[in-house]
């Protein structure tokens, strides 16, 4: 019993650094890497990358805007990662950033806050979306296109601050106050803003998401 | 808002939906080597970054070094010379162990007497008196030792017998006996005896001014004294 106590410690001392970070909170991490170990950082990217461009691809549609984005979130997380402190989640902070990111971003192009999903014109539109999803057999290929674009179609025709809580809610699972942390709003508004979009979707979507 | 309104709008045919509208998307390749190596180099600069105090605090260790060097290199001379003496006490301080001994004589002796009457219940007065007074003496020994020969002479403890250096500045000084002028030797401090000479200097006398410096010199030959002065003691000797 003893020797095999002393093995586990043996091997949790000699394990490779990102074996263990991959069992670190995100908040330890992120203070191993504003204490100057980038595998932390590593470890906390791979974590987040996929939600954290999703969330912007979905909003911006655009798929250079979204690196655009992307990339300035994350160069905004390095700059100030040496005044972090573990006041609140991790997630909560990441998203926050992204999300001032964008709404820069929309004033910067003068598009009004958080406006127009589809914009097949510039890059990543719903079709490209919609093709994403692939690995399927083409004959049910074609229908799941179909079913897609038309979630795609009507999370486009949501408002706004309605998509971004229903993406952000899909992508993190955060709760409804994170996510009124986020976006700066009280909870109350985030839990109606949610329960609108999910009508919303429910109404349009009714004869398809029952099916899926 | 309770935990339960929390989950309440989960809906779990849109969240299947969702799930089938690229969710696997990620970011390009690229974008990601371009974060990490951004990541890398900020941490290697802030590793590389020094702060203020970090960058200056050698130079300003070995200035604040240097000045305190330089500061006990020049006031040291003057804390060291052997001019300082100690006034003289009113009374001598073995008179003061006599008193203090002539004190706890009576005091014995009552101790004595109430003793016998009260059968020694006092005996306790009687040794602290005694343990003064061996204090005293003790202390009257220490300081005599300490005390100079100058002061021993001006007291009449010893026959006047100070120090060829110091009885030779007083007798270079005055002119007369050193034991007639121990006091103005040995209770003045070498920079109002400069001071002195400095002032016979300019009044013109030049010869007083020069035997002056010339005893100053004998009693602190390492004594700063400025060249003006110094000049002095290139005139000839008064016989």
């Amino acid at each position: 019993m003893r020797r095999s106590a002393d093995t586990g410690e043996h091997d949790r001392l000699h394990a490779p650094v990102s074996d263990m970070n991959d069992n670190l909170s995100d908040e330890a991490l992120m203070q191993g890497y504003a204490g100057g170990n980038v595998d932390a950082f590593g470890c906390l990217y791979e974590r987040h990358k996929g939600g954290l461009y999703r969330f912007l691809l979905r909003q911006c549609s655009n798929r250079d805007v979204a690196d655009e984005l992307f990339q300035e979130t994350w160069h905004v997380l390095i700059r100030n990662a040496a005044s972090y402190r573990v006041t609140a989640k991790f997630t909560t902070w990441l998203y926050r950033i992204g999300h001032h990111r964008l709404i820069d971003w929309y004033r910067r192009h003068q598009r009004g806050a958080l406006t127009g999903y589809g914009d097949p014109g510039r890059g990543a539109g719903i079709e490209e979306l919609a093709t994403a999803a692939s690995g399927q057999e083409p004959e049910t290929s074609l229908g799941n296109e179909r079913l897609q674009a038309r979630f795609i179609r009507a999370l486009d025709e949501l408002p706004a601050e309605q998509r971004e809580i229903f993406v952000l809610r899909e992508e993190t699972g955060m709760t409804l106050h994170e996510i009124a942390t986020v976006l700066d709003c009280p909870p109350e508004t985030a839990k109606s803003r949610l329960r609108y979009a999910t009508a919303k979707l429910r109404a349009r979507l009714g004869d398809l998401y029952e099916s899926a | 808002m309770n935990p339960h309104d929390d989950n309440g709008s989960a809906d779990a045919g849109l969240q299947a939906l969702y799930r089938q509208t690229g969710a696997d998307r990620q970011p390009p390749a690229q974008l990601d080597r371009d974060i990490l190596q951004a990541a890398a180099r900020a941490t290697h600069i802030k590793a590389g970054k020094r702060g203020f105090w970090q960058r200056l605090q050698m130079p300003v260790s070995v200035s604040a070094a240097l000045v305190v060097t330089i500061m006990l290199a020049r006031w040291m001379p003057a804390v060291t010379q052997p001019d300082l003496q100690l006034p003289a006490p009113a009374t001598p301080i073995s008179d003061q162990a006599q008193a203090l001994d002539s004190r706890a004589q009576p005091a014995a002796a009552d101790s004595g007497i109430r003793e016998l009457e009260e059968a020694g219940t006092d005996r306790l007065q009687e040794r602290s008196l005694e343990d003064n007074a061996a204090v005293a003496r003790r202390k009257a020994a220490a300081m005599e030792k300490l005390a100079s020969p100058a002061i021993r002479a001006a007291k009449g403890h010893m026959p006047s017998q100070p120090p060829a250096r110091e009885q030779g500045a007083a007798e270079s000084r005055t002119g007369g006996p050193a034991g007639q002028t121990q006091t103005k030797a040995t209770l003045q401090l070498p920079a109002d005896w400069l001071a002195e000479i400095r002032q016979l200097a300019t009044a013109g006398q030049s010869e007083r001014a020069a035997r002056e410096l010339r005893a100053f010199v004998a009693a602190y030959p390492h004594y700063p004294v400025e060249p003006p002065l110094k000049a002095l003691l290139e005139t000839p000797p008064d016989h």
